[in-house]
């Protein structure tokens, strides 16, 4: 009985030394170790070390940043996330920090429930602005996401939000008032091919070229088609793969960091076909919409318009007088290429980013036609398009 | 702060520590003190004048009840002692009842009393209890007066069982307060206690208690399998979170020299509703015992007023888990459980076979925890019926399919957990001779310490239930 307790007793002995190993470490490290500003997996800043001042004293904010420092600089973090990930599979879990693990190491984004008071605002915002200019061409489209196209990846029995009841409502409440195009029929055709990023909540630009494909026998006049003097702009569309290295949101969040995906971009490579794009916010301008300098950073999906920006501006060498307004989210950011040649102006517009007044907008870039393009899940928790649509 | 989060781990525990033991053993009370006022203040920074006064108070409160007691003052004695009490309860009933009692006040008569949402102290249903078993004992005579206004502090505040307990009576930690054992195997055995407590919390009762939030932010129309997948998770949440709080409770304690009693012995495993509340938060059963059935007559009265003396008991206890009606129906359905064990069904109970004393004790936990959780009276009877598909709801689906795949092998670690199976066959393995068992001891000790560890970094789901309390 005695020799157990010795026994046990040296247990604990080095139980406490692993304890307090594991302590110092972390501590030493957060002392010696260059702090991080920016994380780039999480995709935000780090909490540096708290000022200590009465003010932050007294409100609690120089604890609760306290707590967030030794957090977020805790030595090895993604490191440890990767352990619990591991850990979270060996028991058999098929989620992970809400995402779903699904098959072919596809990382899928849940789908999400409309936030029932912005989500009619908007439908209705749409239908007043659409009934406010009958002289434009309007056409909308929310994609699928990959939950609801690549059903063949989730693991079995997983329960999610149906998103056809949504994809539905929306179909209801505008087919009357523009040209909704369901996508759904679309990319389901193609739903084994790789039309999702396995890291990432995006389309790849596959998935984005067979959305184009079908929005096209809407969106592309006969007119507009002569006009260009080519009968298949698309026949000039050269792939690049331009990274094999790309990461995504999915990938961070899940803690599957180990998870990469290829960005293959989509070039009009047409002889006299050129456009300019002008991002208004950096009053920068550039003469190709895909942003070579994102590939070298973490969100390698920027390379696409390099990310989202309030209002873009783009002026093409076709003069067929067709101006286009796309109201977007980032998913747009894909398929914009594929649109390129068939207008002499494309404004975008992220309604999450823009404040200006989109009437005036109207009138000054002489706009045509009118794309609303989101993909369901970020349709779902809108809640800027409203705003910009109606003065209020 | 909350001892399951890495700023407690890594900068908290090791800067108290390093504190209180670079200090002369005199000092060292003052150091709790200090360091457990901190702890107090870092959630809500206000509320540490609220202990300044607790403490104040109720150290002048108990030394004039000593002193009228010594100059055979009874009555002035008696009116300390009833003024110590509606200050104590006062302050506990402010801020923890108030608005429940406006609401009821309002609905009831039609009134509009504006209801002011304070923040409830943290722990305030805690120290208020030591408190009062302190100034009880003062009065009955059965402790002395604490002459030392840091040690008394160092009692009320000390930061290990301040949040969630365990309610440690001061006639228990009494001579501990100046004269307890230091010593390098307490705080090695310390660690290893905070280690399992920890993991309790953060691998078993976070994990599942996600599986709980899952299944019960559905409707109730889901199947009635999912439906008792969803309570027994909740069932093992509650256990871990409880008693791995108060392993780390006991852990920290031993680290500091104290020697807390046990909360928790295996609850689960009870073969009767009378014995699971001999296993199951055992300090709160043992203060309402001591202070209120025992000084109403306990169960040395005849039948009528035994029964009134455990209904009361269970009324005030569900009442004290937190101000709404469930509560009190919780509280409710014990007390008449527990009667009708002790006058009804008892003696046939202990007859019958072990296995179905287990279940029916499993069976009636589990209907508690269920009424314990629920917010509403609606909302509890939409689950209860959905457990035995009144709802024409369905026996199982797809859904429950898919959780039993996704946490199946953790509710059957939690189960294992739940008694004392794993802790009797570690013990056996790493008590055997040789330095190859030892080995096995420190590295299952290890692992689960990095483990939790992984998880905390992970940590965007730490939420603390007894933080309601």
């Amino acid at each position: 009985m005695k020799e157990r307790i010795e026994q046990q007793k040296r247990i604990f002995k080095y139980v406490l030394l692993v304890f307090a190993m594991v302590i110092i470490i972390a501590d030493a490290c957060l002392i010696i170790q260059h702090k991080k500003v920016f994380s780039e997996t999480e995709n935000r800043m780090l909490q540096q070390f708290p000022k200590l001042t009465e003010e932050t004293l007294l409100s609690g904010r120089f604890m609760k940043q306290s707590e967030d420092f030794v957090a977020d600089q805790f030595f090895l973090r993604d490191g440890w996330i990767a352990v619990k990930l591991k850990s979270d599979s060996i028991i058999g879990r098929q989620t992970s920090n809400g995402v779903i693990l699904g098959k072919d190491g596809f990382l899928i984004e849940d789908s999400a429930a409309p936030i029932e008071a912005s989500f009619e605002k908007n439908l209705s915002a749409i239908r007043t602005f659409a009934s406010a200019h009958p002289d434009l061409s309007i056409t909308m489209s929310v994609a699928p996401n990959a939950v609801s196209v690549c059903d063949q990846l989730l693991p079995a029995n997983i329960p999610i939000r149906d998103q056809n009841q949504d994809l539905d409502a929306v179909n209801d409440a505008l087919s009357s008032s523009l040209t909704y195009v369901d996508l759904r029929d679309a990319l389901s055709a193609h739903k084994e091919e790789y039309i999702y990023y396995k890291s990432d909540h995006h389309w790849t630009s596959l998935g984005a070229k067979y959305a184009f494909e079908e929005l096209a026998k809407s969106l592309v006049t006969e007119e507009m088609t002569e006009d260009l003097g080519v009968a298949d702009p698309m026949q000039f569309l050269v792939q690049y793969t331009v990274t094999e290295d790309f990461s995504g949101t999915m990938a961070s969040t899940s803690g599957a960091f180990s998870v990469k995906d290829p960005i293959d971009i989509y070039v009009y490579e047409m002889d006299e076909f050129q456009y300019v794009v002008e991002y208004t916010d950096e009053q920068r301008k550039s003469a190709t919409v895909f942003n070579s300098a994102a590939l070298e950073q973490k969100n390698k999906y920027e390379v696409f318009l390099g990310g989202n920006h309030p209002q873009i501006n783009i002026k093409t060498t076709n003069l067929n007088k067709k101006s286009l307004l796309i109201f977007k989210d980032s998913y747009a950011n894909a398929l914009i290429p594929f649109l390129l040649p068939y207008y002499q102006t494309i404004t975008i517009v992220d309604p999450r980013y823009y404040s200006d007044d989109i009437e005036k907008l109207l009138s000054d870039a002489q706009i045509t036609d009118v794309l609303f393009l989101y993909n369901m899940n970020t349709f779902a928790e809108d809640n800027s398009l409203a705003g910009v649509l109606i003065d209020e | 702060m909350i001892f399951s989060s890495l700023f407690f781990i890594c900068i908290f525990l090791p800067v108290t520590l390093i504190l209180y033991y670079v200090v002369p053993r005199k000092l060292k009370n003052f150091i709790l003190l200090i360091m457990s006022l901190i702890f107090y203040a870092w959630g809500e920074p206000v509320y540490i004048l609220l202990m300044i006064f607790s403490i104040f108070f109720n150290y002048f409160s108990a030394r004039s009840i000593a002193y009228y007691k010594d100059e055979n003052k009874t009555g002035l004695k008696r009116t300390a002692f009833i003024f110590n009490l509606i200050v104590n309860l006062g302050l506990l009933c402010f801020f923890k009842y108030y608005g429940f009692a406006v609401e009821n006040i309002n609905s009831l008569f039609h009134l509009t009393i504006p209801i002011r949402s304070l923040a409830l102290p943290i722990g305030i249903s805690f120290y208020t209890f030591q408190t009062l078993s302190y100034v009880i004992d003062v009065f009955k005579g059965n402790v002395p007066v604490q002459k030392n206004v840091i040690n008394f502090g160092a009692y009320i505040s000390m930061f290990p069982q301040l949040i969630a307990g365990p309610i440690v009576r001061y006639a228990d930690i009494e001579k501990q307060l100046t004269d307890r054992v230091l010593s390098f195997d307490k705080i090695a055995e310390g660690a290893s206690w905070f280690i399992i407590g920890l993991s309790k919390k953060v691998l078993l009762a976070n994990n599942v208690g996600m599986l709980y939030d899952a299944i019960f932010a559905t409707d109730p129309s889901r199947a009635a399998l999912t439906t008792w997948i969803g309570i027994i998770a909740y069932t093992f949440q509650i256990y871990f979170d409880f008693s791995g709080y108060s392993d780390m409770a006991i852990g920290l304690g031993k680290m500091l020299g104290f020697e807390f009693v046990q909360n928790f012995n295996y609850p689960y495993i009870s073969t009767s509703v009378t014995e699971f509340w001999r296993r199951w938060h055992i300090s709160l059963g043992t203060w309402f015992r001591e202070y209120v059935y025992i000084p109403m007559g306990g169960n040395r009265v005849n039948a009528g007023r035994h029964i009134l003396n455990i209904m009361v008991v269970w009324i005030l206890t569900g009442f004290w888990h937190g101000a709404a009606w469930c509560f009190v129906l919780w509280g409710i359905y014990y007390g008449i459980l527990l009667l009708l064990e002790k006058y009804v069904w008892g003696k046939v109970l202990a007859k019958i076979p072990r296995v179905f004393r287990h279940i029916y004790t499993i069976l009636l936990f589990i209907f508690g925890w269920l009424i314990f959780t629920s917010t509403s009276l609606p909302s509890l009877w939409q689950n209860f019926a959905s457990m035995f598909g009144i709802l024409k709801n369905p026996f199982f689906n797809a859904e429950t399919l898919f959780y039993l795949r996704n946490n199946g092998i953790l509710l059957v670690v939690c189960g294992l957990c739940s008694t004392p199976l794993i802790t009797k066959l570690f013990t056996k393995i790493a008590s055997r001779k040789g330095a190859g068992f030892q080995i096995i001891g420190v590295i299952v000790y290890a692992a689960i310490f990095l483990l939790s560890m992984a998880y905390l970094v992970n940590a965007t789901y730490n939420p603390f239930l007894y933080f309601r309390f």
